[in-house]
């Protein structure tokens, strides 16, 4: 590291700015709100013109020197961002002012005074815009922080939220499992035990057996502000898609029930790290093994807030013929989030079947009857 | 002359009537079309099947409700067997709807947020021979593309017990770990398969040995349940799992190119590395030989077991430049006159200069590149 | 570093600011020729004077008339011309860019507020000053707020509210408006 960043130090060791206002102030803010890299903190707030800056020949976010050296910034450039760097921070010192003295502020007053004072600053907006959001780092995305949070809400809701919604609808899983959503939580689900591959599921994706043969991974990302020490959430997902041949219709099953899950804002991700056997597990996981000529069926995936924690995990006949309603209006659940995928018959299925010990699959007529 | 005026002062304009005349409108009238036989074929409460059509329309004077498609002339049509409902949805309050009912006392429109009422529509094939047949039945395209797939998926395999096999021999006779269980080893093999595979995917480390390991204990509780096995065999095969992760944990390692290393610390890497970097710094400042060439590149031979895939190729960017820096002056030539025999040790570079606006000509010495060494 | 301070300051003298500060025109003296730049588009031909001292002439506005048709003529062809070129910003120059447009907006914004108050209070002065007119004098209050004349009791059209800015048009002024005229 000593051969990277070589001049550190020597950078570290001088004040900033002389009169240093409250973005550059972290005796009481967090450190989050700073750019960690002190090369690039120091190219935004003191220009590429600074003395120190001009050895650097460029912006230091170019890695190449030869690009380092074509670029041009715009003229300047950091003469207006100096005039508005100090304006949006002078009006940002009145929310910052207001967040700390008001002793009767609400929490929800508190953190919009919060958010007011950093939304604006350069800092964190480099830190929100130029690292991952999905899986972040808290050193440069911390969503303890009530700006990160708001930030990565609005990034939610531009796209990831609309795409869930536009799925959950077009694939009916909205009113077929549950009546509505109201999405309050971004869920995200990965497959990492069947097949080691790293990809974040899209919401409606056509998955193989293969993929699904073991659990999911659950990325549950809290954006409201809430006591989450003493949240618990509960995961269910079903299967409405269930042949059921008495009625000539459909039944929903269930595949996989977690209760009283603990996440925090950064840790987030519901692997069997964070799960306690019983404690946790309502019903354990049953693979999709559809049966030939059924057609895809959709694995609907319900994240809920619960209302406080079960000391015993209410009692369920069986996976088979799930009220999934009737479950969530008795147990006081909130629906906060959810995701949706698909599965069709393969011919992996048969494998699968044997792995878990289940019946061979029933094999349907391909036309329906007149 | 005023009299005159007075007397032609109001000219009456007649109509005239010559002796035939066109009908009016002739252009149009003729052209009238027999009846379409549009309008409703199927009434409130009727029973109908799967595609009998229920309405022959101009335009959506009827919008296709529950169970009802639509053809490209508007013509709705049953998508299932049932009964002819006509309503209205409170959701689209200007439409008139055409429904089928899937049964007599079901009424529609149904509740916005309730679950669609559908039929499954399939019959259980009881037959096994032809239960057999349809089973193997696959579309057209995925029959055509079978072939192909199972010849990769086969040298998939193969490519993995290959690796399994050079893990089982690396594991025994290089490392010699303290793998007595004949039923360990192939246990091994496959952890260190699954490491391997979920690293080049991009898990970070920890979670890659916790996944690898998960998938070793999923099947091993899965064969437990098979097979019955009592809660005191699964609590020792439990053990004999997180033992032999752990001491493969403590043991081996790979390198930044996948290969199965003895195992490093990431404390012992750390200072592994900053020593290399201090070989490097102190020994070769600066290439200016073919032997320095040589040296570094024998250096870096080692490099990948403790540097990261990223920093190795940083490195050997700074380290093994193909050109000698511009700061070294006797590689540099000012002199602007320069004869026949000098012109063969020389190099002429044209380079644009961002600074100035201009194309900059350098003349360099052959020996500053080292790739023409 | 010297005559890169001149240039600057060349550049300051010159520059008009319009609606925003990312959008401005100026011009610079390079190799002792005016080039001009209207929204960081060079507006005058391209040929640097050093070269065409080399061709015999002195200065850059000198273009041989056929070349500076020719040069004309494309220029209006060309899309670049009409489109303002993207803006390819390194990440720390966006953040920047995003600060100023940020700062700016919030800087109209709070004019805007102000003017409106401005307003607002003296809408609420006159209100006030009619009440008081009201209570002291009912007649003269009646004269003041009557909208056909009584008397004379149109509001003269002297005592007009001052506005900001003129009305736009020569029309909707009536030039020959005298208050004589409508004593008589």
């Amino acid at each position: 590291m000593t051969l990277l960043t070589p001049r550190r130090t020597f950078h570290l060791a001088k004040p900033l700015r002389q009169n240093a206002g409250i973005w550059s102030d972290f005796s009481k803010r967090s450190e989050s709100l700073r750019i960690p890299s002190e090369r690039i903190r120091k190219y935004i707030l003191e220009g590429g013109d600074n003395k120190d800056n001009i050895t650097l020949n460029g912006p230091p976010s170019l890695k190449r020197k030869f690009s380092r050296l074509k670029y041009k910034s715009p003229e300047f450039i950091d003469d207006a961002f100096q005039t508005s760097y100090l304006y949006l921070q002078e009006k940002a010192k009145i929310y910052y002012e207001k967040s700390l003295q008001d002793t009767e502020l609400s929490p929800e007053g508190k953190e919009k005074y919060e958010i007011l004072t950093d939304i604006n600053n350069p800092e964190v907006q480099y830190n929100f815009q130029f690292h991952n959001k999905l899986e972040n780092n808290p050193k440069f995305i911390n969503y303890e922080l009530p700006v990160y949070r708001e930030l990565g809400k609005k990034h939610w809701e531009s796209y990831s939220q609309m795409l869930l919604m536009q799925r959950l609808e077009t694939l009916q899983v909205i009113p077929d499992t549950m009546p509505t959503l109201v999405p309050r939580m971004e869920v995200n689900i990965k497959f990492p035990i069947s097949t080691s591959v790293n990809k974040w599921i899209e919401p409606g994706e056509s998955l193989s057996s293969n993929v699904t043969s073991f659990e999911p991974i659950f990325k549950l990302q809290e954006y409201d502000s809430l006591d989450i020490e003493n949240q618990k959430y509960t995961i269910l997902i079903v299967n409405p898609d269930e042949p059921d041949l008495e009625n000539d219709t459909f039944k929903t099953s269930l595949c996989y029930g977690l209760m009283n899950i603990q996440i925090s804002y950064n840790d987030n991700i519901v692997d069997l790290r964070k799960l306690k056997g019983k404690e946790n597990i309502l019903m354990s996981y049953l693979p999709p093994v559809p049966e030939k000529n059924v057609g895809k069926q959709r694995f609907a995936v319900w994240v809920f807030r619960q209302e406080n924690e079960f000391t015993e995990l209410p009692s369920i006949p069986g996976r088979d013929r799930f009220n999934i309603r009737d479950f969530v209006e008795e147990n006081k659940l909130d629906p906060v989030g959810a995701h949706v995928w698909r599965s069709e018959w393969d011919s992996n299925v048969k494998n699968i079947r044997e792995l878990y010990g289940l019946p061979t699959g029933r094999v349907f007529t391909r036309t329906r009857t007149i | 002359m005023s009299s005159l005026v007075k007397r032609f002062a109001c000219v009456i304009v007649q109509q005239v009537r010559h002796s035939t005349k066109r009908a009016a409108g002739s252009r149009t009238s003729m052209k009238d079309s027999a009846g379409r036989r549009l309008g409703p074929k199927k009434y409130e409460g009727q029973q109908v099947k799967t595609g009998q059509i229920l309405m022959r329309q101009r335009g959506t004077k009827f919008y296709p409700g529950e169970n009802v498609g639509i053809g490209k002339d508007h013509t709705l049509f049953a998508l299932e067997p049932g009964i002819v409902r006509y309503y209205l949805d409170p959701f689209h309050p200007k439409r008139k709807f055409l429904g089928v009912a899937l049964s007599r006392d079901y009424s529609l429109p149904k509740d916005h947020f309730a679950p669609n009422v559908r039929r499954f529509g399939r019959v259980e094939i009881k037959n096994e021979k032809v239960a057999q047949m349809e089973e193997e039945t696959l579309p057209r395209k995925q029959d055509l593309l079978k072939s192909s797939i199972l010849e990769k998926l086969q040298s998939r395999d193969s490519k993995r017990v290959e690796l399994e096999d050079q893990y089982s021999k690396l594991v025994k006779d290089q490392f010699k770990l303290p793998i007595t269980d004949e039923e360990d080893l192939p246990l091994a093999t496959k952890y260190l398969a699954r490491l391997r595979s979920s690293l080049k995917n991009g898990f970070p480390l920890e979670d890659a040995q916790f996944y690898s390991k998960c998938y070793l204990e999923m099947n091993m509780k899965l064969k437990s349940q098979k097979e019955k096995w009592s809660q005191d065999i699964i609590e020792k095969e439990q053990t004999r799992i997180a033992e032999l992760t752990t001491l493969l944990d403590k043991s081996v390692s790979f390198s930044n190119k996948l290969d199965l290393i003895p195992y490093l610390s990431q404390e012992t890497r750390n200072n592994l590395k900053s020593e290399f970097i201090d070989k490097l710094r102190t020994n070769f400042p600066e290439i200016k030989t073919k032997k320095d060439r040589k040296a570094i590149k024998e250096l870096f031979n080692d490099a990948n077991r403790f540097l990261t895939l990223s920093e190795e190729v940083k490195l050997r960017r700074t380290y093994l430049k193909p050109i000698m820096s511009e700061s070294l002056e006797d590689t540099l030539i000012k002199d602007k006159n320069i004869d026949k025999k000098t012109m063969k040790k020389i190099t002429i570079i044209k380079r644009f200069n961002y600074e100035r606006h201009r194309v900059d000509t350098i003349v360099r010495t052959n020996s500053a590149f080292l790739n023409k060494l | 570093m010297n005559n890169r301070q001149t240039i600057r300051s060349l550049i300051q003298q010159s520059r008009s600011w319009t609606s925003s500060p990312s959008s401005y025109s100026y011009s610079y003296i390079h190799n002792g020729a005016t080039i001009q730049f209207i929204r960081n588009k060079r507006t005058t031909s391209a040929a640097s004077s050093s070269s065409l001292k080399k061709m015999g002439r002195n200065s850059a506005e000198s273009l041989s008339p056929p070349l500076q048709r020719a040069v004309t003529q494309l220029s209006v062809l060309s899309a670049r011309k009409k489109m303002p070129r993207l803006l390819k910003l390194s990440n720390e120059d966006l953040i920047k860019h995003q600060t100023i447009e940020k700062a700016w907006m919030l800087y109209k914004k709070d004019k805007a507020i102000e003017r409106s108050m401005r307003l607002q209070r003296q809408y609420e002065s006159i209100q006030d000053a009619l009440d008081t007119l009201e209570s002291i004098n009912p007649h003269l209050y009646k004269l003041a707020t009557s909208t056909n004349g009584e008397g004379n009791g149109r509001f003269p059209l002297e005592f007009r509210l001052p506005t900001d800015a003129p009305p736009n048009s020569e029309k909707l002024w009536p030039q020959q408006f005298s208050s004589t005229n409508l004593q008589k």
